[in-house]
C-alpha cells in the first residue's frame, strides 16, 4: 500500500523543465517533507500527485494503479490559497459538502462555528476558509494528504492547534501526508523523510 | 447593498414588471373593435381620446401599438429563449467537449455569423412558410452564433479554475460540474445576453416586417406601424413615429432593467454592497 512517483518531469514552457526524474514512494502512515527555494516546482508536484494537472513525464501510481477518471481521488491536496478552490457562488456548508458530510466532532475539532457554514467564502478570512479546505479534505475515502503550505495564514498558536489536530487524525486513519512548507524545524519534527527539491535528493530520518 | 439600494432595485424590477404586465393585460382587455378603419377620424394629433393620435385611416395608434407590442413580445420572447437554449448547449458542448467538436461548432458559429442575416432570415421564413409563424422560426434559429461564442468562452474561462480541478478529483461527473458549478457562474452572461438578444430578435422582426416579409398590412406589429409612418413623417405626423417607438424603447428598457438588477442581487460581491 504506497503512492509512488515515478520520473516524474513537469514543465510549463516546452522543454524548461522545472523537474525532472523525480521519484518517491510513500506508504500509508509515513510522513514525507518536500522542501526547497520558491520557484523550484513544490507546489506543481504536489498538483501532480493530486490529479490538477499531468506530468509531462512519468507517473503517479497508488497501490501500482494511475488515478482513475470519475472517482474519488484517494490523493487530496490541501491548497495553499483556499479562496481559490472554493466556487464563489455557493455557500460553507454545500462547499463541505460537496466532499462528505463531517461530523460536528471534526468540526469542531479545527474550531469550525456553526454560523460560518451559511456563509459564503467571501465573508470568510483565508484562515477561516482554510480550516475547511482541511476538514474537506478528510473525507474517509482520502487515502493520502498534501499539505501545501497549509498553515501560513494563520498565526502560531493557531498553527500549532491545527497541526497537532492534523497529525492526530492521520495517526489515527494511518493517512499517508506529505507536508510542504517552508519551516524547516515543522518538517524536521514530524517528517520521516524530506525530498529536498533543488537537487533533488530524498534524505531519510 | 445598503437597504435603500436594495429597495431601489428591487423597485426597479417590479416597475418594469408592472410596464410589460400592463402592455399585456392591455391587450387581454381592450377589443380589436377599434383597429377598423374610420376615416372621419383622420390624422388626428394625440389627445385625451386618441394618446398616440390617429394614423391616416383613422385607427386609434395606441391601441395599434399596444396591440404590435405584444406581437414584438411575443416574437422576441420566443426567440431570444430559443437563441438562448440554442447557444448554451452548443457553447458549453464546444467547450466541455473535445477539440474536434469545438472546432466543428465554431465553424458553425462563424458560418452564420458571416451570412448577411436579414438574407439568411428571409430565406428561412419562406422556406417554412410565410406570416407570422416564418417569423418567428426565423428569428429563433438566427440569433444564437453570437452568444454560442460568448457562453464557449466564459465557460473555457472557468473550467479550469480550481475549484472545478478539485469537483473533478472529488469523483464528480461532468453534468453534476456543469449543472452546479458551470450554469450558475455563467447564469448573469446568459441573462445578459438573452436581454442583449430581445431587442435585437424584436428590430429584425420589425425589419422583416418592415420589408413586407411577415404579416399582412393590417395586422398591427410595430415593424409595420413604424414603415407605414415613414410616408407620413413628412407631412409633420411626428406622433406615427415618435410614441410607438417610444413604447418600444421602454419595453426593451424594462427587460434591461430587470436583467441589470437581477444581476447585482445574485452576485455575493454586490449583494452586500
Amino acid at each position: 500500500m504506497s503512492l509512488s512517483a515515478k520520473n516524474l518531469g513537469f514543465y510549463y514552457n516546452k522543454n524548461e523543465w522545472i523537474f525532472r526524474d523525480v521519484n518517491f514512494e510513500l506508504a500509508e502512515g509515513e510522513c514525507m517533507g518536500i522542501f526547497g527555494y520558491s520557484g523550484c516546482g513544490k507546489t506543481s508536484l504536489a498538483k501532480i500527485m493530486a490529479d490538477f494537472i499531468k506530468p509531462k513525464e512519468g507517473s503517479v501510481e497508488i497501490n501500482k494503479e494511475t488515478h482513475k477518471e470519475r472517482e474519488y481521488r484517494k490523493v487530496q491536496l490541501i491548497y495553499q490559497h483556499p479562496e481559490k478552490i472554493m466556487n464563489p457562488l455557493w455557500r460553507m456548508r454545500d462547499i463541505l459538502e460537496e466532499s462528505y458530510t463531517p461530523d460536528k466532532e471534526l468540526l469542531e475539532l479545527f474550531g469550525i462555528r456553526d454560523e460560518w457554514q451559511e456563509r459564503y467564502p467571501i465573508e470568510l478570512s483565508s484562515g477561516e476558509l482554510q480550516r475547511f479546505s482541511i476538514v474537506r479534505a478528510l473525507n474517509p475515502k482520502t487515502k493520502y494528504l498534501i499539505a501545501d503550505e497549509m498553515t501560513t495564514m494563520l498565526d502560531g498558536i493557531t498553527q500549532a492547534n491545527i497541526w497537532k489536530n492534523l497529525l492526530e487524525i492521520v495517526k489515527k486513519r494511518n493517512l499517508g501526508l506529505i507536508v510542504i512548507s517552508h519551516e524547516s524545524k515543522l518538517i524536521e519534527k514530524i517528517c520521516h523523510k524530506i525530498l529536498f527539491m533543488e537537487e533533488n535528493r530524498l534524505v531519510n530520518l | 447593498m445598503k437597504i435603500d439600494m436594495r429597495v431601489r432595485v428591487i423597485a426597479s424590477i417590479l416597475v418594469s414588471v408592472i410596464i410589460i404586465g400592463l402592455i399585456a393585460v392591455l391587450n387581454l382587455t381592450l377589443s380589436d373593435a377599434a383597429l377598423n378603419t374610420n376615416h372621419s377620424l383622420k390624422n388626428l394629433p394625440p389627445s385625451s381620446d386618441f394618446w398616440f393620435g390617429t394614423d391616416s385611416l383613422g385607427r386609434d395608434m395606441f391601441l395599434r401599438t399596444i396591440k404590435g407590442l405584444q406581437f414584438s413580445l411575443y416574437v422576441g420572447i420566443l426567440g431570444a429563449f430559443m437563441g438562448v437554449v440554442i447557444a448554451l448547449f452548443l457553447g458549453i458542448l464546444a467547450a466541455v467537449g473535445s477539440r474536434k467538436t469545438d472546432r466543428i461548432i465554431m465553424w458553425f458559429v462563424d458560418m452564420f455569423i458571416g451570412m448577411p442575416h436579414l438574407i439568411f432570415m428571409i430565406l428561412i421564413s419562406f422556406t417554412v412558410g410565410k406570416g407570422a409563424y416564418g417569423v418567428i422560426v426565423a428569428t429563433a434559429v438566427t440569433h444564437w452564433p453570437a452568444l454560442a461564442r460568448v457562453i464557449r468562452n466564459e465557460v473555457n474561462n472557468i473550467k479550469n479554475s480550481e475549484y472545478i480541478l478539485l469537483s473533478k478529483n472529488l469523483g464528480k461527473s461532468r453534468w453534476f460540474i456543469v449543472k452546479k458549478h458551470i450554469l450558475p457562474a455563467i447564469f448573469p452572461q446568459i441573462f445578459i445576453g438573452f436581454i442583449l438578444l430581445f431587442p435585437h430578435v424584436i428590430l429584425h422582426e420589425a425589419s422583416m416586417t418592415f420589408l413586407g416579409f411577415g404579416l399582412s398590412a393590417q395586422q398591427p406589429s410595430i415593424g409595420i406601424i413604424l414603415s407605414e409612418a415613414t410616408k407620413h413623417i413628412s407631412l409633420g405626423n411626428w406622433w406615427l413615429v415618435i410614441l410607438p417607438g417610444l413604447s418600444l424603447i421602454i419595453l426593451v428598457k424594462c427587460f434591461d432593467s430587470i436583467g441589470e438588477s437581477m444581476r447585482l442581487l445574485q452576485n455575493p460581491q454586490t449583494r452586500y454592497l
